[in-house]
């Protein structure tokens, strides 16, 4: 996954605005949730979370379908994960003959 | 000095075209597939090779103390990213050797932790019990979304806590904490803007060998042992230094390198293993720290 420009899209301006309310949601005291786990409060508490992940998997969807398009097929892994991209190697020392 | 973040200095370049993340960089590739594709680290010793000819003088216990040392010289405050492995032990005990105060530790977790967590608290209570607590040092857990309530995980920092560190309020945040559950790598720490000048230490990457021309060993880098987002700050005031990659202390990942290099050459040695690219990778693979994704 390319997390930099999962981001720069996820912050684009169509999505910037429909997620700010993710950041402000306020989490649930945790000692309300484990003393009343059946209440109303923790019902709410778990759509809550459904929902968020139901949107962000839905925008990773999204993203990948968008810009996984554009990327050459064969140069995924096998796995069909984003491949890793090598540096320039820096030659230090030669390989020894012998036992070190 | 310490003033631009990891992850602003990294870099993908593709022919003349420079890219800031990876996907543009493959996207524009796969346009222009004749051009080389790179990835730079973007840091002032990767670019040079001269300083890297010779093996550094001193053992690598001194560079990783002058490190922490260096480090706590420029900083009010330290976060410490520890998950108990070898890499964050190894510069959790550069920070205690230097007897270096006030390190709050932040307890990350992944699927290390599950493998050897008992290693982890029997090593940092036996070895370091009452050291830590005469340094001052804080531990905190850091949120990991989902997995944080898995019993593991739990039971790791229940142990934790019942030492005699104490929690401390984190005050730094990540572009996903708004969306923690979007993966295991974007974790949530969010509090408020700090005024004293922090950093958030990583220890993650062994150094990466391969041969060049056959017969010369060579240190390289891959873009997914430099992970694009780790914590993105909304504090200027906030950096974020991988221990290991320095340009104050380049000697670090030199030497490690050159140590890794006699390691590699012993264990090819003594399993009679032809000396070449593929061993050397097969190898690499096997530890813990280089598996390609």
């Amino acid at each position: 996954m390319g997390y930099t420009a999962l981001n720069d899209y996820l912050f684009s301006n169509r999505t910037k605005k429909e997620l700010k309310f993710l950041t402000d949601l306020p989490d649930l005291p945790q000692n309300l949730l484990l003393k009343n786990p059946s209440s109303l409060v923790y019902r709410k508490d778990i759509i809550e979370k459904e929902r968020k992940q139901n949107q962000i998997n839905e925008l990773i969807h999204e993203f990948t379908q968008s810009e996984f398009s554009k990327i050459r097929s064969d140069l995924f892994t096998d796995e069909g994960k984003v491949p890793a991209i090598k540096s320039i190697p820096i030659p230090f020392c030669k390989l020894s003959k012998k036992m070190p | 000095m310490f003033t631009e973040p990891l992850t602003n200095r990294r870099r993908f370049i593709v022919g003349n075209k420079i890219f800031g993340n990876n996907i543009s960089a493959l996207q524009h590739f796969t346009k222009h597939p004749n051009d080389p594709m790179c990835f730079d680290p973007g840091y002032h010793f990767t670019r040079n090779p001269d300083i890297w000819q010779k093996e550094p003088p001193q053992d690598i216990d001194f560079y990783l103390r002058l490190h922490a040392r260096h480090i706590a010289d420029h900083y009010d405050e330290i976060f410490l990213m520890y998950s108990g492995g070898t890499d964050s032990h190894t510069m959790l005990k550069a920070f205690v050797d230097e007897e270096i105060k006030n390190i709050k530790l932040v307890s990350v977790c992944n699927g290390v932790i599950e493998l050897n967590n008992n290693h982890v608290i029997h090593e940092l209570f036996s070895k370091y019990n009452g050291k830590l607590e005469s340094l001052n040092y804080k531990m905190a857990a850091l949120s990991y979304g989902q997995k944080e309530g898995s019993s593991s995980i739990k039971t790791y920092y229940n142990i934790l806590s019942e030492g005699k560190f104490g929690d401390f309020e984190l005050n730094i945040r990540t572009p996903f904490s708004w969306i923690d559950l979007l993966s295991e790598r974007s974790p949530s720490l969010k509090k408020e803007k700090m005024s004293s000048k922090a950093c958030i230490l990583m220890g993650i990457e062994k150094p990466r060998l391969t041969l060049s021309n056959s017969n010369t060993w060579a240190w390289e880098m891959l873009s997914t042992f430099s992970p694009d987002v780790y914590f993105k700050t909304e504090d200027d005031n906030i950096d974020q230094i991988n221990f290991y990659l320095s340009d104050q202390i380049p000697e670090i990942q030199i030497k490690l390198s050159w140590l890794k290099k006699d390691i590699l050459e012993k264990i090819m040695f003594l399993n009679n293993l032809p000396m070449n690219s593929e061993t050397i990778e097969k190898i690499q693979s096997k530890t813990l720290g280089n598996f390609i994704p």
